[in-house]
């Protein structure tokens, strides 16, 4: 290794450990900060329908059954449910504490489904008039408007901006900095996704059963579609693990428990090729704590 | 080797071994499950997830009876398609009422009234399971609840022999399924749970506890007939509440042990994550108590297994998915945004080509909508499982689709 490498590597460290305090000072307020709800009245005429309802992680399933494990696996810690009417109409409100804002902006990610912002708020959103996600801090929030009714927009806004009141944002760069391991050549927008384990990653690719990359709920990996000089689309996920040993574990791991579905083409000590049911290219890599994986390729990326 | 991750011979001697059953003749039922490997090479490696134990192969020891399932028309699905159904989120209970009849013709080849004998006999009890999970959006519409309440009582049911029911009353009540309604008939659900204690606020437990500690609803299950997952529920009071029983068995309820002589399924069309929460998972989830804890390790197979008892399997007689409004992504959860008016009925005696058919459709709208998409075969796997253990029709060349 030369000098400069060295220095490049001291560099490198002293960068991450600033990272790190950065995002523990925005984190660390957010464990306590509960989202504050709308009182009645917040909009004249609306007012709360029943007592506020409240699911910490060992109750969430009695929410969401089925669908708890995601939100788990992101680091769930507690949810927040009203719900107000006026006269016949209602809309409601979820806000789901998770563990930090990184885990907040995954999950939003994953459930927005094509992000289409719709109010001016404060906050990055997504949806239309029967629901509206948003992500603040570590607070993703829900607005339902069962009815659909265009003209609860306004009130939808409104509640929005009355719970984002309460929230400290964080900037994306801090909670989304896991998603800049992805190279921009060639991402398609819109597509970016946050992973924590394997209800994450399900929405992106089945390698096999279980927590194949070894994330245990506990690493982030970023994932993103990217487009082909063809036009085709092939999706890229990269985790940076704690260090070295860890991500040629993480490496082995998979490879050594891909499922039926899934057969391996070519292999060396750091990377693999493979071929998926679909006929579909796959391509593994570690480089030091990176693992950089490719998959749907139309061809062989290493014979393109 | 058999590809089937649920179904390893390994772990498959190791469940008769459990259930201490001996014979060859079950070797070779057990040998039937698998299906060939995708790709030989792989046939060595170790499986990372051995498969828990159930007692599936109780299940299939049971003799069949001439309506088991897949039913009599195993195979077939008819889809009806009216645009008038549902318009601005109003439902037109007289085009509904027509796409059922529509439909019934097309599954039976009879008019509705000459079909019923296919199913029923005047003196039946017939269960009616539907689906009240995201009660006013995404939850079975009472008017094609409606419509074949009307054709039951028609072909010589009594009003006080129909029950439509599902796993929680209260959920039953939240989408529309009261007294009021449904007058003279039966509206039951195998259990309650108490909502202010599953939050953590009630200092009065005694509405869903006795005072042995017990939950009141656990005289609504059978303790002879359970389907055994080798796991066992959480042990806390509020997984109590909401299951009822938190050991190893998960038991069916007594309502379709004891009471129900026949069963019409009506479950939504929506998603599960990259798979479907329709026919199998409305009956698999809805029948048995104590299920969180299968939903890590055996989430589909639940689907496939407990439909596989004769409980079920005997009882079943008729599917019908309300597709009259489809979610086709953020399920299992009602999710308003990926909610759309689809229009459409789909009716069949076997509820594996029913889901077959519905999981193709659900890919192509995520498709059509932009909905990122993973169609790995462990999502749909279940219904070809299904079809090894004789319950119905998953091979789309087999399947008979027809469309009105």
């Amino acid at each position: 290794m030369s000098g400069s490498d060295r220095a490049g590597g001291r560099k490198d460290t002293v960068n991450k450990i600033a990272r790190l305090l950065c995002l523990l000072l925005w984190i660390g307020p957010f464990r306590i900060l509960p989202v504050q709800l709308p009182e009645d009245g917040f909009v004249k005429g609306w007012n709360r329908l029943g007592s506020r309802m409240y699911f910490d992680r060992n109750r969430l399933f009695d929410y969401i059954d089925g669908g708890a494990e995601l939100f788990l696996e992101f680091g769930f810690q507690s949810l927040q449910l009203q719900k107000y009417g006026r006269e016949k109409e209602e809309i409601s409100v979820e806000a789901y504490l998770m563990e930090n804002p990184t885990a907040a902006l995954g999950i939003y990610l994953l459930k927005c489904g094509p992000e289409t912002p719709i109010l001016a708020l404060p906050a990055r959103n997504s949806g239309d008039r029967y629901q509206l996600a948003l992500v603040c801090g570590a607070t993703y929030v829900v607005i339902n408007n069962y009815s659909g009714a265009q003209e609860l927009l306004p009130v939808m806004g409104e509640l929005a901006a009355r719970v984002l009141a309460s929230l400290d944002p964080v900037p994306e760069t801090v909670s989304g900095e896991v998603l800049e391991l992805l190279p921009k050549p060639g991402q398609i927008p819109g597509t970016r996704r946050i992973i924590r384990g394997p209800y994450s990653l399900q929405s992106i690719f089945t390698f096999g059963e279980g927590d194949m990359l070894l994330l245990k709920g506990r690493i982030f990996a970023a994932a993103a579609d990217y487009r082909e000089s063809g036009g085709t689309v092939y999706s890229r996920i990269v985790v940076r693990y704690p260090n070295e040993g860890y991500a040629r574990s993480a490496f082995l791991h998979l490879q050594k428990h891909l499922d039926s579905y899934i057969r391996v083409l070519s292999r060396d000590r750091d990377h693999f090729v493979f071929i998926d049911f679909q006929n579909r290219y796959g391509r593994v890599e570690r480089q030091k704590e990176l693992v950089d994986i490719g998959v749907r390729f139309v061809h062989n990326p290493d014979n393109p | 080797m058999d590809n089937h991750r649920s179904l390893s011979v390994k772990n498959r001697i190791g469940r008769r071994r459990f259930l201490k059953i001996g014979g060859g003749s079950l070797i070779g039922a057990g040998l039937l499950l698998g299906r060939p490997p995708l790709w030989p090479v792989e046939e060595k490696k170790a499986n990372p997830d051995p498969r828990i134990k159930t007692n599936i192969d109780e299940a299939l020891k049971v003799p069949r009876t001439p309506v088991s399932l897949p039913g009599v028309f195993p195979g077939k699905v008819a889809e009806v398609r009216d645009e008038r159904a549902l318009i601005h989120d109003r439902i037109d209970s007289r085009i509904v009422a027509g796409m059922f009849a529509k439909g019934m013709t097309a599954l039976t080849g009879k008019k509705p009234e000459e079909s019923f004998g296919l199913f029923f006999e005047p003196g039946d009890v017939v269960g009616i399971k539907v689906n009240p999970v995201g009660a006013g959006l995404i939850s079975t519409r009472l008017e094609v609840v409606d419509a074949v309440i009307a054709w039951l009582i028609d072909g010589g049911i009594q009003r006080k022999n129909v029950v439509i029911w599902d796993r929680f009353d209260y959920m039953l009540r939240d989408a529309g399924f009261t007294p009021v309604r449904y007058p003279g008939i039966g509206i039951e659900g195998l259990q309650t749970m108490d909502e202010i204690a599953a939050e953590g606020k009630a200092q009065d437990e005694s509405r869903w506890l006795d005072a042995d500690g017990r939950h009141v609803s656990e005289k609504n299950f059978d303790p002879d007939v359970y389907y055994f997952a080798d796991i066992d529920g959480p042990k806390d009071k509020a997984y109590l509440n909401q299951h009822v029983f938190n050991g190893k068995y998960s038991y069916f309820g007594r309502l379709l042990t004891r009471k129900l002589t026949k069963i019409v399924n009506i479950p939504v069309f929506k998603n599960t994550g990259n798979g479907i929460s329709m026919a199998t998972k409305n009956i698999g989830y809805g029948a048995i108590c104590n299920t969180n804890r299968l939903h890590k390790p055996l989430f589909f197979d639940v689907c496939t297994e407990v439909l596989a008892f004769p409980v079920i399997r005997d009882k079943l007689v008729l599917n019908i998915t309300d597709g009259l409004k489809a979610q086709y992504d953020g399920g299992p959860e009602p999710a308003p945004r990926f909610a759309l008016p689809y229009n459409r009925l789909f009716l069949s005696t076997d509820p594996f080509a029913l889901d077959s058919i519905c999981h193709r459709l659900l890919v192509q709208m995520r498709k059509e909508m932009n909905v990122r998409i993973n169609e790995h075969p462990r999502y749909s796997d279940y219904l070809l499982y299904g079809q090894k253990l004789g319950l119905g029709i998953a091979d789309f060349e087999k399947i008979e689709h027809v469309r009105v």
